[in-house]
């Protein structure tokens, strides 16, 4: 069978695909790529053969720009979903515009290479559309907590022109299915503003979040507690003044912790003069370092929330975009994480909290351990791949998803 | 389960073990690839987590010195005097690796004790995993790429590795660990009687930004010639004499109404000057992307080429090179899906012959095409996965045999 994987150029939104592909490469079928040009590198870094679609767009300006606006407006702590969404359908602006730059060039790669289906990362709309035109099933991925199935509400106005250019009657931004990393208790629930239901096809999340080298300290057992600080890999490339991963790692590191901070090349400098318990990392994999880890602090961006769930590891987080807000309200309900407005993101604050999930035995650390346990027992990427080659097959998938029907 | 599989710095060498670290990583494992530090680049790449173990030896010089050329240019050096050296074989093959697991072997053990891998896979002639996994008692096994050419190297091992041994404190190990993962279909495998995992193969050759003509069909027949990326070394082989022969065979194939595929790891060895029409060269494009488009592979049969060959279903022209290459082009041969020079010298006149006449013979196409169903309905690597770690949690709970 043959499968197209397609992404929209931002790395951490094509990371939670990765091991869907290599399962599907490893059980013998044939696996493309399909992303703008700007992410060829990253995806062949991967391992996987990548087709260049369509163009470019400046995403990280282009989203500075927005969430300026937003602070301007609202201050620093973000908005709720329930206030986001009086924007209506202008909450798609950024997925609508990546379609309009990769949509034609998808057509023209996918009409000649024929796959049997069509995988799409959650907000690369360009997917199901080339999916609807070319007939063949359309398979959703998420990237753990689906803030993009809000946006479902919206996607049938943000995408009329782009259908009626195509002469498209339907499209389903959901999918005929959606494989969904994520266990289903930390799901956000049916919304009863989505007209549709989700199918979904929970999995494991399998933590990719580029490759690296494994550091021969990371073998050594810290003495105390060590607590991993990061602040992603999108903020400081939205926003700089958002990455205050400086500020958070003199709080922590004036307890009696080892420090990790994991920061990308950009932000390295923010962290030059630190106390001597703290240990700056760049490109070492996050699913390397966790499990060596009693605590994470970070912003709560999407591949780190998911791998600390994955390794069972008490989170604390400090949300500053809505999508951030959600996971953070999704995670604290499980109770194995705190969260904290970047308006009380005071060094007080923040130890009084990280102290609790420091905790063991604490109730963090057995919610953390039990949402890991949760998340073994999903489906294995390789398992998945069996349903979606029956779902091509004509099949319904296989196994028969969790249907999320609305309130 | 943690699972380290390790690899000395060797591109045909350690590829074929990404697939399986793909899958061991899909179904939730932790895993860490060991390879000396000049191919920890490659690990990356494939989108795994490297740890670099042993130094940056000059590993072509090695090779070089390992392996002499069947048809040595005309002169090329003598080997080196050495009675030892003067043998040819299974006995210079094992230096070879005796050198590398000097290499890689503490290092490998240091990196056992401290990441405590519950599983070793390894590359069948790195040594330093199925030692440094004997003297610590974690269960190995090794991976191998295809025909297994080196199983009658094991007779030797126990005195090439004593010295090693006996640094470990150990009296013995056996490279063939628990079980052989096997990638190749069982008609193409040499017998053997120890325990084997078939394993459905998945060619992997690297990645790459995929060129917009493989989109399209060929309009006549497409042959691929492919020279994999042994023959970068600077052996005892002139390397101006390899790329003028290369030349030569490539302008006399280019005769016939094909579209001859050169795929190379660097265009360099081909020279400068330009070549035929409907020649077009390569350089490092996967062959498991370009081969399902092919009507012939013609190569020296290295394994690499080879299973991608068997994995797409396509005929095989195989003009051994090394003495290594003998054996596993005669099996091939064998399924009735390839044709094998032999050690006679690849004349370009009777390659081109020999190309034109299995292009007209379906005969061909048919046992390639039966080789790559019996080559998938081996197990896929998610099954072997499961397999592999059941194996070695049963291997904790008995007593070891050591």
């Amino acid at each position: 069978m043959r499968i197209l994987f397609t992404a929209w150029g931002w790395n951490t939104c094509y990371y939670p695909m990765v091991p869907l592909a290599w399962s599907a490469r490893a059980a013998g079928h044939e696996v493309m790529v399909a992303t703008q040009p700007g992410l060829v590198p990253t995806v062949r870094r991967s391992g996987l053969p990548v087709a260049a679609v369509g163009h470019d767009l400046d995403v990280a300006a282009m989203m500075g720009g927005f969430l300026q606006r937003l602070t301007d407006r609202d201050g620093l702590n973000p908005s709720d979903w329930p206030v986001m969404r009086e924007f209506g359908a202008r909450n798609c602006w950024l997925n609508v515009a990546v379609c309009g730059a990769m949509a034609e060039g998808l057509w023209e790669f996918a009409s000649r290479w024929r796959p049997d289906l069509i995988v799409f990362e959650a907000t690369t709309y360009a997917g199901p559309l080339v999916a609807a035109r070319l007939g063949v099933p359309a398979v959703r991925h998420t990237w753990g907590i689906d803030y993009a199935y809000l946006l479902r509400e919206f996607d049938e106005e943000a995408l009329a022109p782009m259908r009626d250019a195509w002469g498209l009657d339907t499209v389903e931004t959901l999918g005929a299915l959606t494989v969904d990393p994520c266990p289903p208790g930390l799901q956000l629930p049916p919304s009863p503003h989505v007209p549709v239901d989700v199918h979904r096809l929970p999995m494991r999340y399998v933590p990719y979040n580029g490759p690296g080298r494994l550091p021969a300290w990371l073998l050594q057992r810290p003495r105390r507690p060590r607590v991993c600080v990061t602040w992603g890999m999108s903020s400081g490339r939205f926003d700089p003044a958002q990455v205050v991963i400086d500020r958070v790692v003199r709080a922590v590191a004036a307890l009696d912790v080892e420090v990790v901070a994991a920061v990308s090349p950009a932000d390295r400098h923010l962290l030059d003069a630190m106390p001597p318990n703290v240990r700056v990392v760049e490109n070492v994999p996050l699913h390397a370092l966790l499990p060596t880890c009693d605590a994470l602090v970070s912003q709560g961006g999407l591949g780190t929330v998911m791998t600390a769930v994955t390794t069972g590891t008490p989170q604390l987080l400090v949300p500053q975009t809505t999508d951030r807000l959600v996971n953070a309200r999704q995670l604290t309900a499980s109770g194995s994480a705190l969260h904290l407005l970047p308006d009380d993101n005071t060094p007080a604050r923040l130890q009084s909290l990280l102290t609790r999930l420091l905790d063991r035995p604490g109730p963090a650390a057995d919610a953390a351990h039990r949402l890991k346990a949760e998340h073994d027992a999903l489906a294995t990427p390789g398992e998945v791949v069996a349903s979606l080659a029956s779902l091509a097959a004509g099949g319904s998938g296989g196994t028969a998803p969790v249907t999320n029907r609305p309130l | 389960m943690r699972v380290l599989f390790v690899s000395w710095a060797w591109p045909s060498h350690l590829l074929p073990l990404v697939p399986l670290a793909w899958a061991f990583r899909a179904a939730g494992h932790e895993v860490v690839v060991a390879t000396q530090p000049p191919l920890l680049g490659t690990v990356t790449g494939a989108g795994l987590t490297a740890a670099p173990v042993g130094s940056a030896l000059d590993h072509a010089h090695l090779l070089g010195n390992a392996l002499r050329p069947l048809h040595p240019s005309d002169g090329a050096e003598a080997p080196a005097g050495t009675p030892a050296a003067q043998r040819p074989g299974r006995r210079r093959r094992l230096g070879l690796s005796v050198r590398l697991a000097e290499d890689m072997t503490d290092d490998v053990v240091r990196l056992c004790t401290s990441w405590r891998p519950d599983l070793v896979l390894h590359e069948p002639t790195t040594y330093a995993a199925p030692l440094a996994a004997a003297a610590l008692g974690i269960p190995h096994a090794p991976v191998l790429w295809g025909v297994n050419f080196h199983a009658a190297a094991q007779a030797f091992e126990r005195e090439a590795f004593a010295d090693l041994c006996a640094q470990l404190g150990i009296e013995d190990f056996d490279s063939r660990g628990m079980a052989a993962v096997d990638p190749c279909p069982p008609s193409l495998q040499v017998p053997s009687q120890h325990p084997r995992l078939g394993l459905r193969h998945v060619p992997y050759n690297g990645s790459c930004v995929v060129p917009d003509w493989l989109n399209d069909r060929p309009h006549s027949p497409r042959i691929c010639l492919s020279w994999g990326v042994t023959p970068q070394w600077a052996g005892t082989d002139d390397h101006a004499q390899a790329s003028a022969r290369q030349r030569e065979l490539i302008t006399t194939l280019a005769g016939l109404d094909a579209e001859i595929v050169v795929a190379v790891a660097s265009r360099e060895l081909l020279g400068g000057e330009p070549l035929p029409d409907n020649v077009r060269v390569v350089e490092r494009l996967p062959l498991h992307l370009v081969l399902p488009s092919c009507q012939l592979l013609v190569s020296r049969g290295g394994a690499g080429s080879m299973m991608a060959a068997v994995a797409a279903g396509v005929p095989q022209l195989c003009l051994p090179q090394y003495p290594s290459d003998l054996m596993p082009a005669e099996r091939l041969a064998g399924t009735g899906a390839a044709v094998s020079f032999g050690d006679t010298p690849p004349a370009p006149a009777a390659v081109r012959d020999t190309v034109e006449l299995m292009l007209r013979t379906p005969s061909f196409r048919a046992a390639a095409t039966r080789l790559r169903a019996e080559a998938e309905r081996q197990p896929a690597a998610a099954a072997v996965v499961s397999q592999l770690a059941d194996m070695a949690r049963d291997f904790g709970r008995r007593p070891t045999d050591r």
